[in-house]
């Protein structure tokens, strides 16, 4: 019985002929933050669009839990571009109580505590948010659901390293236990602090996945410079 | 798992505003019209003037409305803020075509509540034969079903064409969009041939039983293939 | 506080609570936060804190009350013997350091002794 796991086995997705992802085995343990790291274009989206069940032409099986479903997936995992497509005339309050209807596990509780930590002003419309402001209401409406998965795409871009601090700080002290948060960024020292796990994504294929902690204990490096290992003379490579 | 009725709600409230704007419009430039029409001269102030300067306002409004809320309709399908929900693609389709419709009926009924005041304020009341409710009622029925004719044909073509794009290459899909455009512009044109001849027939020659019962599994047809699409290929932008 | 990513973080949220008990920021017998208010105040994981504290358990630093939370130790000698221990660790690295230059067991002495008085004399005059 493995009811406890998001796995991804044999993955492979093509899009406009193009091969994005391919082969790709991963297996995580519920209940740790992991950081899917990986360059621009290397399949981050993808893989989370994947596991969230927007993208569905693909070969393999994706689990979580026990589900392969799709809809099964939806309910399981929340993501943080299910707001792409919403009308940014919009204001804040208006598109969670939207939310509250279309999702049943979204507490309007919560999202009224993350959007006064994350200084948002609800009575705002959405086109009238800065980059970073957009990102942290994304957030808020993501992580205001109540489920096993969260799918957090470069949730820290635009935002000044202060205000990241407190974000980051605001999630841990959120965090159920038996929850999973995947956040997927390209600068690693944003978020590597509170990183249980590390996935590395490159050429189609997860290249490692290790644990943050034995990783520094094992090769006395930074996670970064383990991250950059992976990318080094790959300018010649192509 | 979100229910069909929920998700029909959600969408009717958040097209309505598009419904409301319609309205608006349709009565500010009916009375501007009607303005114009009496400093131009040509006609003496009286209800009478707003009765006919809203007719074409409210056909214009109808089509304006009908389009609008077919695109949104059409974002529905390839935007995650809708594919993401927990919802089977069937009970997303139901919900959508269903939201709508209802959008539109409230459109059609609140016009046609005005038309009525405007026409009982210059005609007075008078009820037609009751031989005329007949026609009437098969004319809007055909109506209908050819409005919900077209909005799952135009998703058939998009759901068609955005399966049909995600195996071209990048540069291939522009080529691509214009020759599935022009399948349908051709293809379209049959098909409302066949329904303009439909609507030409005098009133005693057709079946209204039986055009239904065409269309019905026309529509079965189409929206089970939409279905399909959605299930199996159409992922969001 | 900021981490050196190269080393463990847990092995750095031990140290740091060593400093705070030995310099008494965190007095014996008192109560640590909870681990979740820990780790957001630390910006780190919940899991990294909690192995810190489970090692600072078992060394005794650290004393569990069932219900209540993890408490500074308040058996004195468990103190001692950790300021000890710290203090030995840091002058073992100086030494080590010291060794590697090839000075003897007098010249360290006296460098040490040296550098000493002056950080005194340096403090003295500010």
């Amino acid at each position: 019985m493995t009811t406890n796991k998001i796995s991804a086995e044999h993955l492979t997705y093509k899009r406009n002929r193009h091969l994005i992802l391919d082969d790709l085995n991963l297996n995580v343990q519920q209940g740790h933050f992991i950081g899917l790291l990986g360059a621009n274009g290397a399949g981050k989206t993808t893989l989370m669009r994947l596991l969230n069940g927007v993208a569905t032409n693909f070969t393999g099986t994706i689990q979580i839990g026990a589900s392969e479903s799709i809809v099964d997936r939806k309910q399981l995992s929340s993501f943080s571009e299910s707001l792409k497509g919403v009308n940014a005339n919009r204001t804040l309050h208006q598109i969670a109580t939207d939310y509250a209807i279309m999702y049943l596990d979204f507490s309007e509780k919560a999202f009224e505590n993350f959007t006064n930590k994350y200084e948002l002003d609800c009575h705002q419309k959405l086109s009238a948010l800065s980059k970073g402001n957009r990102k942290k209401f994304a957030t808020a409406l993501t992580l205001s659901r109540q489920t096993q998965l969260y799918l957090l795409d470069e949730p820290f871009e635009g935002i000044d390293s202060m205000t990241r601090k407190r974000l980051i700080s605001n999630m841990i002290a959120w965090k159920p236990a038996a929850a999973t948060v995947m956040i997927s960024d390209h600068h690693v020292n944003d978020v590597v602090n509170i990183l249980d796990e590390i996935v590395v994504l490159k050429d189609k294929h997860v290249v490692a996945h290790r644990n943050t902690e034995q990783l520094r204990e094992e090769t006395g490096m930074s996670v970064e410079a383990y991250y950059e290992s992976f990318y080094e003379g790959s300018a010649t490579d192509d | 798992m979100t229910n069909t009725w929920t998700m029909t709600k959600v969408l009717i409230r958040q097209r309505i505003q598009t419904v409301i704007n319609t309205v608006i419009v349709t009565i500010v430039a009916t009375i501007i019209t009607a303005i114009l029409m009496y400093f131009g001269g040509s006609a003496r102030f009286s209800i009478e003037l707003f009765y006919y300067a809203f007719q074409p306002y409210l056909i214009i409004g109808g089509l304006y409305l009908f389009i609008r809320l077919a695109i949104r309709q059409e974002h529905t399908w390839v935007d995650n803020y809708y594919r993401s929900v927990p919802i089977t693609n069937l009970k997303l389709y139901m919900a959508n075509l269903f939201s709508t419709i209802c959008n539109f009926v409230i459109y059609c009924l609140v016009q046609s509540l005005i038309f009525a005041i405007l026409e009982v304020t210059t005609h007075g009341i008078h009820w037609p034969e009751t031989s005329i409710w007949m026609d009437v009622a098969e004319v809007v029925t055909i109506l209908g079903l050819t409005c919900l004719f077209i909005w799952t044909f135009v998703s058939l073509v998009h759901l068609l064409s955005v399966t049909i794009m995600a195996f071209l290459p990048e540069t291939q899909i522009r080529l691509a969009q214009w020759a599935i455009y022009l399948v349908v512009i051709i293809t379209a044109s049959y098909l409302f041939n066949q329904l303009w001849q439909l609507f030409l027939m005098p009133f005693s020659r057709y079946n209204i039983a039986a055009i239904f019962g065409v269309f019905l599994v026309i529509f079965a047809l189409i929206s089970s293939l939409n279905v399909y699409l959605l299930d199996k290929w159409v992922e969001t932008k | 506080m900021e981490f050196d990513d190269k080393v463990p973080i847990y092995l750095q949220i031990k140290q740091y609570l060593y400093q705070a008990i030995i310099t008494g920021r965190l007095k014996s017998g008192a109560q640590l936060p909870a681990v979740r208010q820990l780790a957001a105040e630390l910006t780190v994981n919940v899991n990294t804190v909690q192995r810190a504290l489970s090692e600072l358990i078992q060394e005794g630093v650290l004393v569990t009350r069932r219900g209540r939370g993890n408490f500074v130790t308040d058996d004195i000698k468990v103190l001692i013997e950790l300021k000890n221990r710290v203090i030995a660790t840091e002058l073992g690295t100086l030494y080590r350091q010291l060794a590697d230059l090839n000075l003897s067991a007098e010249e360290m002495k006296d460098a040490f002794a040296q550098y000493v008085d002056e950080q005194e004399a340096h403090h003295d005059h500010q």
